[in-house]
């Protein structure tokens, strides 16, 4: 029950609503409210919450749509780039349904950050009209595999798949926006380095963009490098691991010395978006290297060897990029009333 | 014509309770007291709703009051009426008498 509560209690932080009605609430508990009572409160405060916000905001809320949607229009624009994976196939569930729901809660991450004022709110107006959105264009055959799931059961996984599909958006998208937003009275406790982190790749996303366009520059030239002198043929070897490890530690350095107001954030936003860049290139080897290797061993230490260089390019980044930051407190050459020391 | 700040039935509702309630008007009192005299089932989320509207358009202020135990820690938030809040009640009391009056069908008891 007390968990349920804390729950329950960061929720409503998140929303933006008055903490003093949780108060209230557990007040009520104490006296001999059920938990049902609870919830229902809790989901009509939310509710409340969500829709007064909505109808106080119109024009922010049509903002937050129009975000979603062109962050939704991205999305399919990139999910139609790669290999379709068949409907009900071990792919469309093991690995196009997680990521669906990181692709929404990106999404939802993003309409929050930039409706700051309103993040919950504003992600669940776009929510409505996606969900508007994807129900009316595939309503003629959402209706028929209803009507066939009925008298057929073989037809019911179809029916399963897209109620799935309704469920994991859902999910993602609300996951995304209540991680975004921040509660509006601030904690007394200190933050942890991380929150720091996110922080100031928030306050500098320009920089931030700058940083990871820099990043991919020196990692496309050293691409061509090693294209150009056909230093594939050395990956396998333990000096190409090196020489792997050496370049991303230069682009880190790179990164973090010529954005030296934020090294750290800026090498770190790097790092994610180069991940996921390879990760879109490799995504049909990794996921064969994975299926094969749940229940054929041999496979594992391929896996794991493919595995490895990605470690090795965040270690290599991370390591140039912390060698490449100086300590804000320490200036090259400290400046006493006008004299150098 | 200046645009008139109306209450609605659930804020008159709201407002009348805050007044009863006098110093000790925070969420718990005020959604038993209107469930006690309208038999109603009232959610404290459109109660707090209600109030932070109240509160926008200067009908209510509040203040925090001290956080117990069983409460989570949280602290009570205390609304009391303005005086534009009172004038406001009394206007709509005296429309809501306008319209009562004249009216055979509503006089002479609870049919």
């Amino acid at each position: 029950m007390r968990r349920s509560h804390a729950a329950a209690n960061w929720l409503l932080e998140r929303l933006g609503l008055d903490v003093a009605l949780a108060g209230d609430l557990l007040e009520e508990c104490a006296r001999g409210r059920s938990t049902f009572w609870y919830w229902r409160q809790m989901l009509i405060a939310v509710l409340t919450g969500i829709w007064g916000a909505i109808r106080d905001h119109k024009l922010l809320a049509l903002r937050a749509i129009a975000t979603g949607f062109a962050i939704e229009f991205l999305l399919i624009f990139l999910w139609q780039l790669t290999p379709d994976a068949p409907l009900l196939s071990v792919e469309f569930w093991l690995v196009g349904m997680p990521t669906t729901l990181l692709a929404h809660a990106a999404t939802g991450w993003i309409v929050a950050r930039t409706h700051r004022a309103h993040p919950v709110p504003m992600v669940s107006a776009f929510l409505v009209c996606l969900l508007l959105w994807y129900v009316s264009r595939t309503f003629s055959a959402a209706r028929t595999i209803l009507a066939v799931s009925l008298n057929q059961p073989e037809a019911r996984p179809y029916l399963a798949a897209y109620l799935a599909t309704i469920f994991v958006t859902t999910i993602g998208l609300l996951g995304g926006g209540i991680l975004a937003a921040r509660p509006k009275e601030p904690a007394s406790t200190p933050k942890p380095e991380l929150t720091g982190i996110w922080a100031a790749i928030g306050e500098h996303k320009l920089l931030a963009l700058r940083a990871i366009a820099a990043g991919f520059a020196v990692n496309f030239l050293f691409i061509l490098l090693w294209n150009t002198f056909h230093l594939d043929m050395l990956l396998n070897h333990a000096i190409g691991w090196l020489a792997d490890l050496l370049s991303q530690a230069v682009t880190g350095w790179a990164v973090a010395r010529t954005r030296r107001a934020q090294p750290i954030p800026t090498v770190l936003a790097f790092v994610v978006c180069l991940l996921l860049w390879n990760l879109y290139l490799d995504f049909s080897t990794v996921n064969m290297l994975l299926v094969d290797s749940i229940d054929q061993p041999r496979f594992r230490p391929y896996l794991a060897s493919h595995l490895a260089r990605y470690l090795v390019a965040i270690i290599g980044i991370l390591a140039g990029g912390i060698l490449g930051a100086r300590p804000k407190g320490r200036p090259s050459a400290l400046k006493i009333d006008g004299e150098v020391a | 014509m200046p645009k008139a700040n109306y209450l609605g039935e659930f804020e008159l509702l709201v407002m009348l309770t805050v007044i009863r309630l006098g110093d000790g008007a925070y969420g718990v009192p005020i959604s038993r007291e209107i469930e006690q005299r309208t038999g109603r089932d009232v959610a404290f989320g459109t109660v707090y709703a209600t109030l932070e509207r109240l509160q926008k358009k200067g009908f209510v202020r509040s203040n925090l009051g001290d956080a117990t135990p069983e409460r989570g820690g949280r602290a009570k938030r205390y609304f009391r009426v303005t005086g534009a809040g009172l004038r406001i009640v009394r206007e709509t009391k005296q429309s809501l008498i306008g319209l009562w009056q004249g009216l055979p069908e509503l006089e002479g008891g609870m049919a």
